[in-house]
């Protein structure tokens, strides 16, 4: 899966769907929303902390999205546009109830790839390894969490991340360095944390 | 050889700021850049080693599961996103107004209580074609063309933004209210498909239950439906009723009921008529309690999230009467108040015709 880049014009099929959504058509949004919102859904995730949370923001983001679509000139890839929405709602919302990191990593779920060929016990620890790193990202603050999401998970480059978080290159350049590193620090300590247990 | 040293190794520590190997990681460093660290990597194990440390942090990440939003989350998207626009457009002047009030509004309260009086008599009503929705009831006779004083001060929604169908069907629910302890059985027709309807539904705040979750409100209301029609037709269905293609009982505020009706009909082809049937009362529902309460004395905690449903009923069980055919009113409404904030009972028998 790769980002859609900064650089990138709006696709011919996306402009298309604007172009009728604009006119009325509701379901050419509904076409735009199936296209992206499985993308979107997996990024806010891991920003919210919660599914459930990170379903109310998608629909947020979209909605604003739809009342916002005049003024989209272009400029950006849509789904640089929808992202941009979709990880402001999200820290938003996060502020407006509490600052700093997660307060705790539940069990986010998700689907993982099928690969009917893998042993169990393969399954099994590596689903034991997300869990250590799902806990270890959600202890990260929320700038950290959000570069690292959007480079390592949805392969964004600096440039398509510098826009969609509204920052210098420079800044994000750095600012995911530090967040690699302070991840590296939370999974030594999970890992420690499990150990010690019974 | 043991104790071999490459030339350089340790004799000198890297130099490289530490970001710039993660922005080599990334594929983010110029020509010249990437040489130099390109010579320190080869110089030095522990750039060596810290680049692969970057790396797997990545890899970590990339094997996190990914997520799916699910079939019926577009058409939840659509419908909040029409309701949205409906209600961003600015109120305009108009012979009514219906305020949407937003989802985490809907309970009770007295600081936001909604009243209007509505007209005594209220006309019969002719049946329509049908199908849809939300059950409404329009006791009595009398003049029901005319929904009363506009109930709303503030969100208004503005009468350009909504059908005209959705106009008449608003001004159908507002004139026929029903009193406490009152279901009202409507037949609606819409063009829509089912998930629109739920998503219409749930983005107003009123949640799907499925038929398992079974409350015996709903089925008592609908047998006393059943009963009435059944005596009205003196025990004799086949000829004069069709059976509904779907059938629903929402237990929800008008305000909520209203704002699923706007955006179930938010454009000028949208194809939305409802009918009234009949009204059902809960004394008619042996033993059968409140299961919301209503008015000041309603039973929910504070804080609690409000019991609004739409709960999918068996359509087997119901008939509906041939269009056509006039309905009867169940006796005349005396002047009656809403509260747009108090749920109400409705009983949506879906109309199979085109």
């Amino acid at each position: 899966m790769s980002c859609v880049q900064a650089g990138d014009n709006v696709s011919p099929c996306d402009r298309e769907l604007i172009d009728a959504t604009l006119r009325g058509d509701s379901a050419a949004f509904g076409a735009l929303v199936r296209r992206y919102q499985d993308r979107l859904l997996s990024a806010v995730v891991h920003v919210s902390g919660s599914r459930d949370e990170a379903e109310d923001v998608v629909q947020e983001a979209f909605v604003q999205a739809y009342l916002k679509l005049t003024s989209f000139a272009g400029g950006s890839s849509l789904y640089t546009w929808l992202y941009r929405i979709a990880f402001n709602t999200a820290i938003s919302r996060r502020r407006k109830r509490r600052g700093g990191a997660l307060e705790q990593a539940r069990d986010l779920g998700g689907s993982e790839p099928t690969d009917e060929t893998e042993p169990a016990e393969d399954r099994l620890l590596r689903k034991e390894r997300a869990a250590v790193v799902q806990r270890a990202l959600a202890q990260l603050p929320d700038d950290f969490r959000t570069v690292l999401v959007l480079r390592e998970m949805e392969g964004c480059d600096y440039d398509t991340i510098a826009q969609i978080l509204d920052l210098p290159i420079g800044t994000v350049r750095s600012r995911l360095h530090r967040a690699r590193l302070q991840l590296k620090i939370e999974l030594t300590a999970v890992l420690e944390d499990r150990h010690e247990r019974p | 050889m043991k104790g071999r040293r490459r030339e350089g190794d340790d004799a000198m520590k890297s130099e490289i700021p530490d970001e710039r190997l993660s922005a080599y990681l990334d594929g983010e460093l110029s020509t010249e850049e990437r040489a130099a660290v390109d010579a320190e990597l080869a110089a030095h194990s522990e750039v060596r080693q810290a680049l692969e440390e970057l790396r797997s942090i990545g890899s970590q990440l990339r094997e996190l599961p990914r997520h799916s939003a699910g079939p019926a989350f577009a058409d939840r998207v659509v419908a909040a996103a029409l309701a949205a626009r409906a209600q961003s457009n600015g109120a305009i002047e108009s012979n009514w107004s219906v305020e949407l009030a937003p989802k985490t509004d809907l309970a009770p309260s007295p600081a936001h209580r909604r009243r209007a009086i509505v007209p005594a008599a209220l006309a019969g009503l002719a049946a329509v074609a049908a199908a849809v929705a939300l059950a409404v009831w329009i006791a009595g006779g009398g003049n029901s063309q005319d929904p009363g004083p506009p109930l709303v001060q503030g969100n208004s929604v503005p009468a350009a933004a909504i059908s005209e169908a959705a106009q008449q069907a608003l001004a159908h629910l507002r004139q026929a209210f029903p009193q406490e302890g009152e279901a009202v059985v409507v037949r609606l027709r819409f063009g829509a498909t089912r998930q629109e309807l739920d998503a219409a539904l749930a983005a107003a705040g009123i949640a799907a239950r499925v038929e398992s979750d079974g409350s015996t409100g709903a089925m008592g209301y609908g047998k006393a439906y059943h009963d009435k029609l059944l005596e009205k037709f003196g025990g004799q269905f086949a000829e004069g009723t069709i059976a509904p293609a779907d059938a629903m009982f929402v237990e929800a505020p008008l305000e909520a009921i209203e704002k699923a009706i706007v955006s179930l009909a938010s454009t000028p082809e949208s194809v939305l008529e409802m009918s009234p049937l009949m009204k059902v009362a809960a004394a008619q529902i042996a033993g059968e309690p409140d299961e919301i309460g209503h008015g000041e004395a309603a039973a929910q905690t504070p804080g609690a999230a409000p019991k609004f449903y739409a709960q999918r009923l068996n359509p087997g069980m119901f008939r509906l009467e041939k269009a056509g055919k006039p309905t009867k009113t169940d006796g005349q409404t005396t002047a009656a108040t809403i509260d747009a904030t108090r749920p109400i009972r409705l009983l949506i028998l879906i109309d199979p015709a085109e």
